[in-house]
């Protein structure tokens, strides 16, 4: 199972909004689809679906059209969008149908993910009468309870605390392990980092950057040096010509251009008579490159 | 298809489980119990006019039965003592009296002299019954004071013989028939005005809630729409037959018989017949249709149902405008305008009804726009999906004549899904 998204091209008016986006996402792997507001992100996503006309490119599954293949889909967009007056179970249930469940198999995957997500008492509550937190499980279990082969989930995190965050991160892993093919859009780079192995970086509708997620923090080199020390290092550090640098109680945190530079500090250091708690050589991270390809702080 | 069953019985459950429905069928029921019931139980306190005095010193004898049957049946009659003159024109003067009526004899040759005393003239409408009631008392008391035969009496006072010649005979008469089609026409606009605007309510939350968004990857916009217009419809319709059925239950049970009367005024729909109600099913459901696929498509241009009143306002208005021609209509059914009207297909279920109920068109004339007005349907349908489809994805845009043109240019989902051939161009040279 695949999806393959080749030279998408959409524009509004004169206003080219997404330009040839290409990526593939396979079954079992999560793609993390990444960019500021306005990259174009939800754009593409909804093109993928159909939601949108799009003037060039392609959707494939499978490698044959993707509307006229389509897989069942499990969708949780950055707009939640539910009943308000509705009860849980019905419009879940009736969601849940409209993917092709039988009524009996739909009210008890229902009871599954309700008690997995741990809101299994308010099954028969209207969804206004809910927490943030608990519509956010609901739309997160509209999206997954017809068991989906593709799940595109957009900010899924956004509204829950860190003990049900938690909660979701798990769902996702088995999701992943479940071997669906899995699109990830998020502002959350922690998030991104834990579960996909592919990512690309969207801005004003071009991709500035994709791939195998592991590649691209190689390519960018080891370019971050954590130091810790009881002794103060800023003067060794200063001295050597090191103006950028974060501290952080015992650690330094410092650029460097490659591992040469690295170690000629450390043997600087060692002049210096200055014991070492901690050298570490690290990649950047997904939010240093995110930060550096999209220009813009998340 | 499968997906539209279900749609359809989603729908039609959240429409018939809604607070409104709920109100608004026990509400009605309550009303029409309230109109049937009430009088009955008060003795029919809305046919009370007041109560008229009477006194009289003239030969004749009147009686209060009599006046009630003769004069009017609205007022109560009550016979006083000419002694009681103050007591009387206080009571009339504190509205406790509708009116004084004195009956005095004239000179011999003269007739009896009746004085009626009032507030205000328009308070009464019996002084010409009263009139001729007591002229024909005293007509019959002199004549019995000249000792004729019973055949010389009876050719006095003989009526003439009073017959009508209709010419149009076996048609449809204007006062029979009015009432029961205006009633009709009001039926059939507001059952459409609330059922179809129950779909633009319908569309215009799933908007506002943004549930809409995963709708559409589930169900095609067209399947979506009409299982929702169908759902919706049947709700209507079984709120319709609860209220009726109530109704005719009630107007049995309590023993109104014929018709339903409603303050004096009585509607017997019996007259109208079985192709006109036959005429008029059709009417509704096609016209249902019609609009509540507009009112839908009015719903999906709005991003908040607040906004809702007034995208839905030109619809609206095409549903009034049929409205008000069919009134015209209803005084000329054949006229030009009616006839004409009859086929544009929004003025249509109104204006036709106007026609068949208190006209005489021909077969043609109602097959025709029947026919126009379903295929009109199915294109208003065909547009109002593409609208739909199109205005769902709309947020925070107003809604413009060039979007929606834009709506109607798109090549749709069909297009979209066959696209890896027909997007080609763009493909290729990426490619």
């Amino acid at each position: 199972m695949t999806l393959s998204i080749k030279h998408l091209g959409k524009r509004y008016e004169d206003k080219v909004v997404v330009d040839d986006i290409s990526l593939t996402v396979e079954a079992g792997e999560a793609f993390g689809l990444l960019g500021g507001n306005g990259a174009g992100k939800t754009t593409t996503i909804r093109s993928v679906l159909g939601l949108l006309e799009y003037e060039r490119g392609e959707v494939l599954w499978n490698d044959r059209p993707f509307l006229t293949n389509r897989p069942s889909v499990g969708y949780l967009p950055e707009e939640r969008g539910l009943y308000p007056k509705e009860t849980v179970s019905e419009q879940l249930v009736y969601l849940a149908r409209l993917e092709g469940m039988k009524k009996q198999a739909a009210h008890k995957a229902l009871k599954n993910w309700l008690e997995r997500l741990g809101i299994g008492e308010h099954e028969h509550k209207r969804v206004e009468q809910l927490s943030k937190g608990n519509q956010q499980k609901v739309q997160i279990i509209s999206a997954l309870i017809h068991d989906p082969e593709l799940v595109i989930l957009d900010e899924p995190f956004s509204g829950l605390d860190p003990v049900n965050s938690d909660m979701l991160a798990s769902v996702v892993k088995e999701q992943i392990a479940a071997g669906k093919a899995l699109v990830f859009c998020s502002h959350q780079m922690m998030q991104v980092e834990q579960f996909c192995e592919n990512i690309a970086i969207m801005k004003k509708g071009r991709m500035q950057i994709g791939g195998k997620l592991a590649e691209i923090k190689r390519s960018y080199g080891r370019s971050n040096l954590v130091l810790r020390s009881e002794s103060d290092l800023t003067p060794v550090l200063n001295a050597s010509g090191f103006t950028d640098i974060r501290r952080d109680a015992q650690e330094w945190m410092l650029k460097v251009s490659g591992e040469a530079q690295a170690h000629e500090l450390m043997r600087r250091i060692g002049e210096a008579g200055i014991p070492l708690l901690k050298f570490e050589i690290k990649e950047p991270t997904l939010h240093e490159i995110f930060i550096e390809k999209v220009g813009e702080a998340v | 298809m499968r997906n539209f069953g279900i749609v359809f019985g989603y729908s039609f459950r959240e429409r018939v489980r809604s607070n409104s429905f709920k109100w608004m069928t026990l509400l009605l029921v309550a009303l029409i119990a309230a109109v049937v019931l009430i009088p009955k139980f008060l003795g029919d306190p809305a046919l009370n006019e007041g109560t008229v005095a009477v006194v009289n010193t003239s030969q004749l004898e009147i009686g209060d039965e009599a006046l009630r049957t003769a004069v009017s049946p609205l007022y109560e009659w009550e016979l006083a003592q000419p002694g009681d003159s103050e007591a009387l024109t206080a009571r009339l003067q504190s509205e406790d009296l509708a009116a004084i009526v004195r009956i005095e004899d004239g000179t011999a040759a003269a007739a009896p002299r009746i004085t009626l005393s009032v507030n205000r003239q328009e308070d009464i409408d019996f002084a010409q019954n009263l009139a001729a009631y007591v002229e024909r008392l005293n007509t019959n008391a002199r004549i019995g004071a000249l000792g004729l035969t019973g055949d010389q009496a009876a050719a006095i006072t003989a009526q003439p013989d009073f017959a009508w010649n209709e010419l149009n005979g076996g048609g449809k008469s204007m006062t029979e028939t009015y009432l029961p089609v205006y009633a009709l026409i009001v039926l059939l606009f507001f059952m459409i005005y609330l059922f179809a605007g129950n779909v633009a309510t319908s569309v215009s939350v799933e908007k506002g809630s943004r549930i809409q968004e995963i709708l559409i990857t589930k169900v095609s916009p067209g399947q979506l729409l009409a299982g929702k217009v169908a759902g919706v419809g049947l709700a209507g319709m079984l709120q319709f037959a609860i209220i009726f059925g109530f109704g005719a239950l009630i107007v049995n049970f309590a023993g109104s018989g014929e018709g339903l009367s409603v303050g004096g005024l009585s509607i017997d729909l019996s007259i109208l017949g079985g192709p006109t109600l036959f005429v008029s099913a059709a009417l509704f459901v096609l016209g249902y249709f019609f609009y509540s696929t507009l009112f839908a498509a009015a719903g999906s241009m709005v991003s908040r149902s607040e906004e809702l009143s007034q995208a839905s306002m030109p619809v609206a208005m095409l549903l009034m405008a049929g409205f008000m021609v069919a009134m015209v209509s209803l005084g000329s059914p054949d006229g030009t305008l009616a006839v004409i009207s009859s086929y544009i297909p929004f003025l249509t279920p109104m204006v036709l009804l106007a026609r068949v109920g208190a006209g005489e068109p021909a077969l043609m004339e109602i097959v025709l726009p029947l026919v126009i007005l379903a295929v009109s349907t199915l294109v208003v349908g065909w547009i109002s999906a593409k609208i739909y489809r199109g205005g769902v994805l709309l947020y925070g845009q107003k809604p413009s004549v060039v979007t929606m043109l834009k709506m109607l240019g798109s090549t749709g989902k069909k297009a979209s899904r066959s696209q890896p051939g027909t997007s080609a161009p763009g493909a290729k040279d990426a490619a």
